[in-house]
């Protein structure tokens, strides 16, 4: 599903370029489980990006389904997050104006999809993340928990194949991240291919297969034995 | 995105934040309600003041010859009777009434009034329909000299209430001299023609007038043409012999001879600097108020496209400011599948519904206050559609003009830096 080669991304910090892939090689097979972990500024995050397709690498090849995300334009790439990517972040990333309804509804405006359509399939996700009774609920109203199950909702809500997860239960306590992991473990069950950036060790430890970063390169990539 | 998932989108930012919302609408709605404001007075303005133009007849010529100061009550005299009848002469000419006026005071039972005083020949009563004396007489021939008034309408009723005001005395200071009158008639209400309302004159024989003012004074003479189809002709002909008459006889009062000026169609005070007389047809009559209207309108228009321009800064401001405060924002639509048109759309028409929407609420009041204008100069209340169309065309162009920048820079934002953007 996706294969990254000798990928490099670079970033300008002012008068300097910081280098925060220094080549990468990976792939990604559909329904793959994977953890990806590694110290602060690893590279963890950027890798999330460019397999997310929120970046294209500097240099290298990333191929999703075959095609270079090099190549696409800004446009192609934000139809590909659409359809095909459901990424959940830290910080959860809610319009804190919206409510919960109209934040998981949100992908489906930019896919064009009906309104009656909309209504069914973002009641569906927000079930799915247990949080129905809630779907009117601003951010501000909603715990950090809440709030990160209605992002994975957002996530769901166009059916995509791929969930990324960069540090989803970095701001959570540990009960609430239990049950955040179940739900992207559940989602993996469903037949999603799920890749969790994390430093925890009990979550690493919950994926089928673990890449380690360290200074923007692959240091240790292992598959749980079966 | 869907438009009207665009336009749901925007309503709902600009709900949002109410306060800088409305500012912004403010902005446009004083640019544009301003505009509309004065295309429609001076819309109103012109409609009446052609009106009243015309209402003088399109036939009518005014002649102002100035200053006819000729050294003597008599030689002024003599040189209006010689105008007169070379004038009628004139083959395009049927009618010349020459007319003197000058302010003064009326004294009635020991109140003294300002008044304009009308010194007129017996044919000035014949130039206007519906003006005719209701009580006695208008002047006649042989008031020559003498010392008799006809009242305006409105004068009578100022003067003498319900009373009849014939026969009655009225003492008048005219210059500072006193004169007493006889009341000899009362004109019918006949209200404002051309420049001049009739009902406030004291009408007195042309003679009586010039005797009472010396020589200082100017003389109009209003003539009319046999026909509207030879206006322009019979205003060369006057022309023609004013130049003739004026540069044989007059010598002003100091002893400077009067330059006899060539110039038929002269007016304003260049005009009257050049030459000794201006004659205006009733077409050019219109044609330079229009003129000076269009000024006037440029002038005005432009003051309100000013005020457009910075309501239309005020909506790119805020704008940016948006883009900015959003950026967070941006990047989360960005991050679940908005494309940069779609970024760029929604910023887009968020300024266009501010402009659209002070466009509408512009065009309201600017109507509103040309009908109050119009109320209180009493001038018809023209609504004419293309400022409607205008106001609402020009503030959706505002809208996209100001809003394109501030939405193209929300659109190039990356998503990942808008992300962390704090």
């Amino acid at each position: 599903m996706i294969e990254l080669r000798a990928v490099i991304k670079d970033y300008p910090m002012g008068e300097v370029v910081y280098r925060a892939l220094r080549g990468v090689d990976l792939r990604i097979e559909e329904r793959e489980y994977v953890a990806i972990t590694g110290p602060s500024g690893s590279g963890k995050s950027t890798l999330m990006h460019v397999i997310g397709a929120l970046h294209r690498p500097t240099s290298g090849e990333a191929l999703f389904d075959g095609e270079d995300l090099g190549r696409m334009s800004r446009a192609e790439l934000a139809w590909l997050r659409n359809a095909k990517v459901g990424f959940i972040f830290q910080q959860f990333f809610l319009l804190p104006r919206a409510t919960a309804f109209q934040n998981v509804e949100l992908p489906m405006l930019y896919a064009g999809v009906q309104q009656a359509s909309r209504r069914e399939r973002a009641r569906a996700a927000l079930e799915r993340v247990g949080l129905l009774d809630h779907a009117q609920h601003r951010p501000t109203q909603l715990s950090g928990g809440q709030s990160q199950r209605v992002a994975i909702a957002r996530s769901l809500v166009n059916s995509p194949r791929l969930i990324l997860g960069d540090e989803p239960t970095g701001n959570l306590d540990t009960a609430t991240s239990e049950e955040i992991i179940n739900l992207f473990t559940s989602l993996h069950a469903d037949g999603r291919t799920v890749a969790i950036v994390t430093h925890e060790r009990e979550i690493a430890a919950r994926a089928d297969r673990e890449v380690t970063l360290r200074d923007g390169r692959i240091a240790e990539d292992r598959r749980e034995t079966i | 995105m869907k438009p009207s998932e665009m336009l749901r989108t925007a309503l709902f930012a600009l709900r949002a934040h109410k306060l800088r919302t409305t500012l912004s609408v403010l902005g446009i709605v004083i640019g544009v309600g301003a505009v509309v404001a004065i295309v429609a007075l001076v819309d109103g303005a012109t409609a009446d003041v052609k009106q009243r133009i015309a209402g003088l007849g399109m036939r009518t010529i005014t002649i102002s010859v100035f200053p006819q100061a000729v050294g003597s009550a008599s030689a002024a005299r003599a040189l209006t009777e010689e105008l007169t009848t070379e004038l009628l002469a004139a083959p395009s000419v049927s009618q010349v009434v020459p007319t003197a006026s000058t302010r003064g005071a009326a004294i009635v039972d020991g109140v003294s009034y300002d008044v304009s005083f009308l010194g007129a020949t017996p044919d000035f009563m014949t130039l206007f329909d519906g003006f005719y004396p209701t009580a006695g007489r208008f002047l006649h021939a042989l008031d020559r000299d003498r010392k008799v008034a006809v009242l305006g309408a409105g004068l009578a009723e100022t003067y003498f209430g319900g009373d009849s005001a014939v026969g009655r005395a009225l003492t008048v200071e005219i210059l500072g001299q006193k004169a007493a009158l006889q009341v000899i008639g009362v004109m019918s209400a006949r209200g404002t023609v051309g420049y001049q309302n009739l009902d406030n004159y004291v009408y007195i024989p042309l003679t009586t007038a010039q005797t009472l003012t010396g020589s200082r004074q100017f003389t109009s003479y209003i003539a009319q043409a046999a026909d509207e189809q030879v206006v322009e002709q019979a205003a060369a002909e006057i022309g023609a012999v004013l130049d003739k008459a004026l540069a044989s006889t007059t010598t002003v009062a100091g002893g400077l001879p009067l330059i006899a000026g060539g110039g038929r169609t002269g007016t304003g005070f260049a005009a009257m600097a050049r030459t000794p007389y201006t004659v205006t047809i009733q077409k050019e009559a219109i044609q330079t108020y229009e003129e000076s209207v269009r000024t006037m309108t440029l002038i005005l228009g432009g003051v309100g496209a000013i005020s457009l321009l910075v309501g239309g800064i005020g909506i790119m401001n805020i704008m940016l400011v948006s883009v900015t405060e959003r950026t967070r924002e941006v990047g989360i639509r960005m991050a679940v599948g908005a494309c940069p048109p779609d970024i760029r759309n929604q910023f887009l028409v968020e300024a266009v519904l501010i402009s659209l929407l002070g466009g509408l609420l512009g065009l309201g009041l600017g109507w509103l206050c040309a009908w109050l204008g119009s109320l209180f100069g009493g001038w018809p209340f023209v609504v004419s559609l293309l400022p409607a169309l205008l106001a609402c065309g020009f503030s959706f162009l505002i809208g996209i003009t100001f809003g394109l920048y501030p939405a193209l820079r929300a659109a190039r934002l990356d998503p990942v830096e808008a992300l962390r953007y704090e």
